[in-house]
């Protein structure tokens, strides 16, 4: 289903579109011509419940190889996609033999600048 | 026989095309970052022409006495070059999608490009059929097209017969069509299941394919190199491949292949015959072996001479003479370094000695 569709069935504002990979790639080309998982430095896109439109945050370097800037870990992603949906990204859990279980470790700080 | 190094030449990025002068003076490089350069071999001066293409440029031609070269690109455009100003003469959009290869006429009158995406025809991943031609034939003098032919994408690698009679294509299936260039009649036809591989680790799809074609010097048969099937597709780890068929018998025999004895694993990339057809030439990247460009005979397609070159051999040129052998190279980029990155192409001189 397109964003389009979403929006005309006025699905959008309760769903949360995510277009990411689990790795980034590399910058460069390994011996293959082809690109190796590369976690330093990359990049997704998310829209939907009611996340603001058109906002870029964070960055690179311009050749791609390192944050530049304010930059994101998967903390502050998970965070910010739990806050969006409405769930609290702080929730702790205690299983029996097991330690404690935080959603969002370290209460990591939510990308707000992307947040209505 | 032996094969010895003689130098390296660098350049910015992977070279994935390569042509040169009867004498091996001047070269003529595609890179990867769209330009085509000049290299004076002995100076090791590299000029670059003055029009890119806007994405990989995939191969050259030389037009040894227009003081043209045609080069091809992922762009799927076609870009002919006056050699001594390095100026654009033309721009032709060849494909919709990138032209893979091209191929020059033994007369210098027709070049050759193919194209062709692999987009999945049904459940069973087989490529869909092309919706454009994927082998075209320009007028290497004035660029006017002249004829297309129908081949399943992606349609990989290309070459016009000895006589110019005849224009042979071959694909990532290992189907190869051979064409009669003065009626446009399909002349011959065969399939090899030994250069493509069926993933079934990681991800289903079919990859590989036969990435040189080369007729023998008579023309009665077809060499064609690639890697033999994997298991794992993102090994790249096939056995290194050539296969030697008689396109014109009734049906198409293959009379030979590599031996197993002669070979390990990696893609092969290039195949063609020195000057004199006694021998032929196999390059490409090496995953396991002691070579990664041999010299084999022409008679029996024994191994004559081998080197590892170690970098990813991507197209070859022979010297007239018959005693050098160039190579282009792609390397694996490495990182950035001081802010700068550093090169990863280069052009490789062999000797052919005895």
């Amino acid at each position: 289903m397109s964003l389009n569709d979403l929006q005309e069935r006025g699905l959008l504002e309760s769903t949360l579109v995510i277009a990411m990979g689990e790795f980034g790639r590399t910058p460069w080309l390994n011996a293959s011509r082809g690109r190796d998982h590369y976690p330093n430095a990359w990049s997704l896109m998310m829209t939907g419940c009611g996340l603001k439109r058109g906002i870029v945050v964070g960055g690179t370097d311009e050749d791609g190889v390192d944050p530049d800037g304010r930059s994101f870990n998967e903390q502050n992603l998970f965070a910010t996609i739990f806050t969006a949906l409405g769930i609290d990204p702080y929730a702790e859990y205690d299983l029996p033999g097991f330690p404690t279980f935080h959603r969002v470790e370290e209460r990591a700080e939510i990308i707000s600048d992307i947040l209505a | 026989m032996k094969l010895e190094k003689s130098t390296t030449i660098s350049l910015k990025t992977g070279v994935l095309g390569l042509a040169g002068k009867a004498d091996g003076s001047l070269l003529y490089a595609a890179c990867m970052d769209g330009r085509i350069f000049e290299i004076n071999v002995e100076s090791k001066a590299v000029s670059p022409f003055e029009t890119a293409h806007t994405s990989f440029a995939s191969g050259c031609v030389l037009l040894s006495e227009r003081d043209t070269l045609i080069s091809g690109g992922y762009d799927g455009c076609l870009l002919w070059h006056e050699v001594s100003t390095k100026r654009l003469i033309r721009r032709v959009p060849a494909h919709d999608f990138w032209s893979w290869q091209i191929a020059l006429s033994a007369d210098q009158k027709r070049v050759a490009s193919v194209t062709g995406q692999f987009l999945v025809g049904s459940e069973k991943y087989e490529p869909a059929p092309a919706t454009t031609p994927t082998v075209k034939v320009f007028d290497a003098i004035s660029g006017e097209f002249v004829q297309s032919f129908e081949h399943r994408p992606p349609v990989l690698s290309v070459a016009f017969s000895p006589n110019g009679n005849y224009l042979a294509a071959a694909n990532m299936m290992g189907e190869v069509r051979v064409w009669e260039l003065a009626t446009g009649k399909l002349a011959g036809e065969f399939k090899t299941p030994d250069f493509t591989s069926w993933g079934i680790i990681k991800s289903p799809h079919y990859l590989g394919g036969i990435y040189g074609l080369t007729f023998s010097p008579d023309g009665a048969s077809l060499l064609c190199c690639g890697m033999g099937p994997m298991t794992d597709p993102m090994a790249g780890n096939g056995k290194m491949t050539w296969q030697r068929w008689a396109w014109n018998e009734s049906p198409p025999k293959m009379h030979s292949q590599i031996l197993d004895g002669e070979r390990g694993t990696g893609l092969m990339e290039t195949i063609g015959f020195a000057q004199d057809g006694k021998s032929f030439v196999m390059a490409g990247r090496q995953a396991q072996g002691n070579w990664n460009v041999a010299l084999f005979s022409e008679s029996d397609g024994k191994l004559l001479a081998s080197i590892d070159a170690k970098s990813r051999i991507t197209r070859h040129h022979f010297s007239s003479d018959g005693k050098t052998l160039f190579l282009a190279a792609a390397a694996g980029q490495p990182q950035r370094k001081d802010g700068q990155w550093p090169d990863y192409g280069h052009v490789q001189v062999l000797t052919i000695c005895g």
